[in-house]
């Protein structure tokens, strides 16, 4: 079967598996920031924006993407400018291996679009569905926190 | 993941046609994540159901939710979030994480019919299920279950929860190793008071493994007294006395039995102190 759906604003027409996931379509395209941790829905590894909220790409059937808007870390960066949630996790040390933080800032950019005030308890409870394996937790609350009050400061609230 | 030997995918436009396409390898895709991970052998079509019209909130002498809505949807719909002091918002944000909330649906979760936080809230508030199986009816949630209807040839269409008035509170726990693990034991009350004495309560334990279901002699421990330490306590005894456990990779029956005592307790309490606060 054929589906058409845009990654990152790009439009794509292709071929497709009635069975196949989201996230082996997206590898399969080139889409190596969607890492492929657990393919269980438990890790965060896979995370991407379908239509603008964060999922586990490994459990949504590439099917049901026809027609759909999908975002992935690369398509948050702008004009060659890095994200204030990219910056931060830089700059305040936030990644070390890596394989987990494409999934994590994009859940944070769900989070905080849904909520720009999101605090550190909400932040921590949601993030438990994102593993990560060598930093720990710690640097990417920090990172996440300071992005969150950067946008609300570039948005003037 | 993937459903391996899927061959056909089928988006149907009306109810009548998906339910027609309906077969033993077909398997019906709401939010799909379950069907991904946990569909059977021998699948071979996949029958999605996104382009029919359940997708949708209505505030109707209670909430009407279409079975293809989110959790997501209801957690961000606001009547339905502050419904009896926000029991199910508390409930839904117990379901895995925003990850898995904005793709699983409620249709998709309650007839998948296992490993369920939000079945016993859902049957603590005497929600009713709409069904089509070849003409739509409707019928409380419990029988929906006891009955076996959601292992037969259905689609389930819709989830409406009843109003409930200043004199009804209702709670929910989960107890679990971990905020986002399965529940070890999980449970859902509501009690409906006249002055200070209970007119009437749903006592819910679920993960017992078993899904959630009510304890009717706890219930009626509750009926008639108030909402004191010695009578919630009996309560708590009742409900895990008369349920029966079971052992999985989660936990034994024993302690179980033991969880489920604390959790209607917890839960009780919590419904006492609610009332105490509107009082205030």
């Amino acid at each position: 079967m054929n589906i058409d759906f845009t990654v990152n604003g790009r439009a794509w027409g292709v071929e497709i598996a009635p069975g196949e996931s989201l996230m082996e379509l997206l590898r399969r395209l080139g889409y190596k920031s969607v890492k492929n941790g657990c393919n269980n829905g438990d890790c965060g590894s896979c995370t991407v924006l379908l239509n603008g909220r964060a999922v586990n790409s490994c459990l949504v059937l590439a099917a049901k993407a026809d027609g759909a808007a999908i975002g992935t870390i690369e398509g948050l960066t702008a004009g060659g400018e890095l994200h204030p949630l990219q910056r931060t996790a830089l700059d305040l040390g936030a990644v070390q291996c890596g394989f987990c933080t494409p999934g994590m800032l994009l859940l944070a950019a769900d989070l905080l679009a849904a909520n720009p005030r999101l605090d550190e308890a909400e932040l921590r409870r949601e993030l438990s569905g994102n593993y990560c394996r060598c930093t720990g937790y710690v640097k990417q609350v920090e990172a996440i926190l300071a992005a969150a009050a950067e946008m609300r400061e570039a948005a003037g609230a | 993941m993937s459903v391996a030997g899927a061959s056909t995918y089928l988006r149907p436009q009306t109810l009548a046609e998906a339910f027609g396409a309906l077969g033993p390898d077909v398997i019906p895709v709401a939010g799909g994540t379950d069907v991904i991970l946990h569909a059977p052998v021998g699948i071979h079509t996949l029958l999605d159901l996104s382009a029919l019209p359940l997708d949708y909130i209505r505030e109707r002498n209670g909430f009407a939710v279409g079975a293809m809505t989110t959790l997501t949807g209801m957690l961000e719909h606001p009547g339905l979030a502050a419904h009896l002091d926000g029991v199910l918002a508390e409930t839904l944000a117990h379901v895995g994480t925003s990850l898995l909330r904005n793709l699983a649906t409620i249709g998709g979760h309650l007839a998948r019919g296992r490993l369920s936080d939000i079945v016993p809230t859902l049957l603590a508030l005497d929600a009713t299920v709409t069904v089509f199986d070849g003409k739509p009816r409707t019928l409380p949630l419990a029988k929906y279950y006891a009955d076996g209807l959601n292992r037969k040839r259905h689609l389930l269409t819709e989830v409406s929860v009843p109003e409930a008035g200043p004199d009804t509170a209702a709670g929910f726990l989960k107890l679990s190793r971990t905020f986002f693990d399965m529940a070890l034991v999980n449970c859902a009350c509501s009690v409906r008071l006249k002055g200070d004495r209970v007119a009437a309560s749903r006592i819910v334990v679920g993960e017992t493994p078993a899904l959630g279901a009510s304890a009717p002699s706890a219930e009626e421990v509750l009926t008639g007294g108030t909402l004191d330490a010695d009578t919630i306590a009996a309560a708590a005894s009742a409900a895990a006395e008369s349920i029966e456990f079971g052992t999985d990779s989660r936990a034994s029956a024993e302690y179980r039995k033991v969880l489920a005592a604390v959790a209607v307790r917890r839960v009780l309490n919590a419904i006492r102190n609610r009332f105490e606060e509107r009082r205030r």
